[in-house]
């Protein structure tokens, strides 16, 4: 420091011997209060963490202990612990409701969420109506989904309860997520390289194709897959349109199948150890998807921002 | 630079083979008419953002090969005026305008030209540098890529390389044209949107105030780079900056609010301005 410069602030400070002290009073409270906040916050972490990782550890141990050829390659034979063999049929169950959901919400859910983005103008009464309800949609509880699934798809269609039923009352729940962030990340194309893809004579068309689906693509790929590990864990809709089947799902309409969130739900209450078994290793195995497609999320989309 | 330019056969044959297939949309006027020094006329020019005028009867020639700087104080109008030349306002809302402007002697508001065609013809750089977040070699590419420009990869390679030499910045970029365009410096980005606009080989670029987001160094190569595209193809400059515009431009128009006061060749409109209010902009007293 100058030597000029001491000599001012001690000039300024020698008539105030009080403002030392209350800034130094000041001080003191403000690193108390620190200490604190910094000790909640540690606190709330641990609060929060803890029965997450010890419920993460509860169903990998159980999981990777009770995990084998025969669980994964047998059918559940029942709810009498004669031997309720394998999840064969609930994963494969599970992986059909999932994949045709899919088919269904996602191309529907990424081209309503192209139209709000692109085509929908920005006093579109119907793009604001469609953002509402999708919004609402969001918000609706699974189990009334389930119902009106119910009503519609197994009873109004005469369905009966099916894969082809479940489906569709899944992509219904899919659809508002993936066509919010579809929305949201098309949106986001900055101005700027609408402009410059226009000046060079892109119609439209080309530039939605060529660019902004490109730029949007993390974000909309977030959400489809976030769509899909909010729909792998859903069991009252399912329990509405899928009921649940003992065996390898056969056919797509009239023919109830079985799913893993039904094992869990069902079998953890039997009183019988290999039906809880059972329902650990599909707590297990639906745990396992759900960290999986988060993974794959973040892990891909860091790669795929990088080029 | 200016010799490899010579080889290249791509931009030397490059307005006429693009012209051609334009002549359906009513865009080719070759042969009708005499190749006339004029490229572009602009001719009572008036526009309006929904009842607010923003320009007031612009007459300007605006001359084939050679740099036009459009100079005036922020909020004049000029970038309203640039961005009439390709139909860049057609986008927004509320714009309209009456008036006439003439690209080779035809009228480009009229109903049988199509505006995604013009922007062939006439290209565009601006203010930000706009590179899209997508590899350095698509960036270049996107232009050739939607109209289909090439028929070969090969091709294609070629375009890229020689819109990338042209716009001075294939020996910063050869090595890593797979980079994403958002790792390059502000200016390299500029020069990167430059070559982008130049690989539809378009006739006239716009450029909307290319390095006042600059700094000295990457503002003094863009002016060297747009003096060296005057020999090929005719640029349209606007800028505040009349050093700038002393030092690239061969005709000069002075733009306040709305009207234009002067135009006239380089030298001459800063050395002996006709205009008072030109005197005063020039001499930095007018702001």
């Amino acid at each position: 420091m100058m030597p000029e410069e001491t000599e001012t602030v001690q000039q300024t400070r020698a008539p105030f011997p009080w403002r030392d002290k209350r800034i130094a009073r000041n001080n003191r409270i403000r690193k108390l209060k620190w200490r604190i906040i910094a000790f909640l916050a540690v606190l709330s972490v641990i609060v929060v963490l803890y029965p997450l990782l010890d419920m993460l550890y509860l169903f990998a141990y159980k999981g990777l202990t009770l995990i084998s050829l025969a669980r994964l390659t047998q059918t559940t034979t029942g709810g009498t612990g004669v031997g309720n063999a394998g999840l064969a049929n609930a994963i494969a169950g599970s992986a059909l409701i999932i994949g045709m959901s899919s088919l269904f919400a996602v191309p529907l859910g990424v081209l309503s969420g192209i139209y709000l983005a692109e085509f929908a103008g920005e006093r579109d009464r119907y793009a604001g109506m469609v953002r509402f309800v999708s919004d609402v949609l969001a918000g609706v509880p699974s189990i009334i989904l389930g119902y009106a699934g119910f009503f519609v798809f197994v009873l109004y269609f005469g369905w009966g309860f099916s894969a082809v039923a479940a489906s569709l009352t899944l992509a219904i729940l899919m659809l508002p997520y993936i066509l919010r962030t579809t929305d949201v990340a098309l949106r986001k194309v900055p101005d700027s390289i609408r402009e410059g893809a226009y000046a060079l004579g892109s119609s439209k068309t080309d530039m939605i194709n060529r660019l902004n689906l490109r730029i949007a693509l993390p974000g909309i790929v977030t959400g489809i897959l976030l769509s899909i590990s909010i729909s792998v864990g859903e069991t009252a809709p399912l329990l509405y349109t899928a009921s649940f089947s003992n065996y390898l799902p056969s056919a797509l309409f009239h023919s109830p199948v079985g799913y893993l969130t039904y094992v869990v739900w069902t079998y953890s209450q039997l009183p019988f150890a290999q039906a809880n078994d059972l329902a650990y290793l599909a707590a297990f195995l639906l745990m396992l998807i759900v960290v999986l497609i988060n993974l794959v999320a973040r892990v891909g989309m860091r790669r795929f921002m990088k080029i | 630079m200016v010799l490899w330019l010579k080889k290249v056969e791509l931009f030397e044959k490059a307005p006429d083979s693009s012209s051609a297939g334009l002549s359906k949309v009513g865009l080719d006027m070759e042969g009708s008419y005499p190749a006339s020094e004029v490229l572009i006329r602009i001719s009572g020019l008036n526009a309006f953002y929904g009842q607010l005028q923003v320009l007031y009867d612009i007459s300007l020639d605006i001359k084939r090969k050679s740099v036009t700087v459009i100079m005036g104080p922020s909020g004049c109008g000029k970038s309203t005026l640039i961005r009439t030349l390709n139909r860049m306002n057609d986008l927004v809302p509320g714009f309209s305008h009456n008036g006439r402007i003439e690209l080779d002697g035809k009228d480009i508001y009229s109903k049988d030209v199509d505006p995604i065609l013009l922007k062939i013809r006439v290209g565009m750089v601006f203010q930000k540098p706009n590179p899209f977040p997508i590899s350095i070699y698509e960036n270049v590419a996107f232009g050739p890529r939607i109209h289909k420009m090439f028929r070969k990869k090969e091709e294609l390679d070629r375009i890229v390389e020689n819109s990338l030499k042209r716009a001075a910045l294939w020996d910063e970029v050869k090595d890593r044209l797979q980079a994403n365009a958002m790792s390059l410096s502000g200016g390299q980005q500029q020069r990167l949107c430059i070559a982008r606009a130049l690989a539809v080989q378009p006739e006239v670029i716009l450029m909307d105030e290319p390095a006042s987001a600059l700094d000295p160094g990457s503002t003094s190569k863009i002016e060297e780079l747009i003096v060296e595209l005057a020999n090929e193809c005719t640029v349209v400059l606007v800028t505040h900056n009349m050093q700038q515009a002393a030092r690239v431009g061969n005709e000069v128009a002075f733009l306040y609010k709305g009207r234009l006061i002067e135009f006239g060749e380089s030298p001459g409109i800063f050395e002996n301005p006709r205009n008072q209010l030109t005197e005063e902009y020039v001499s930095g007293r007018l702001t």
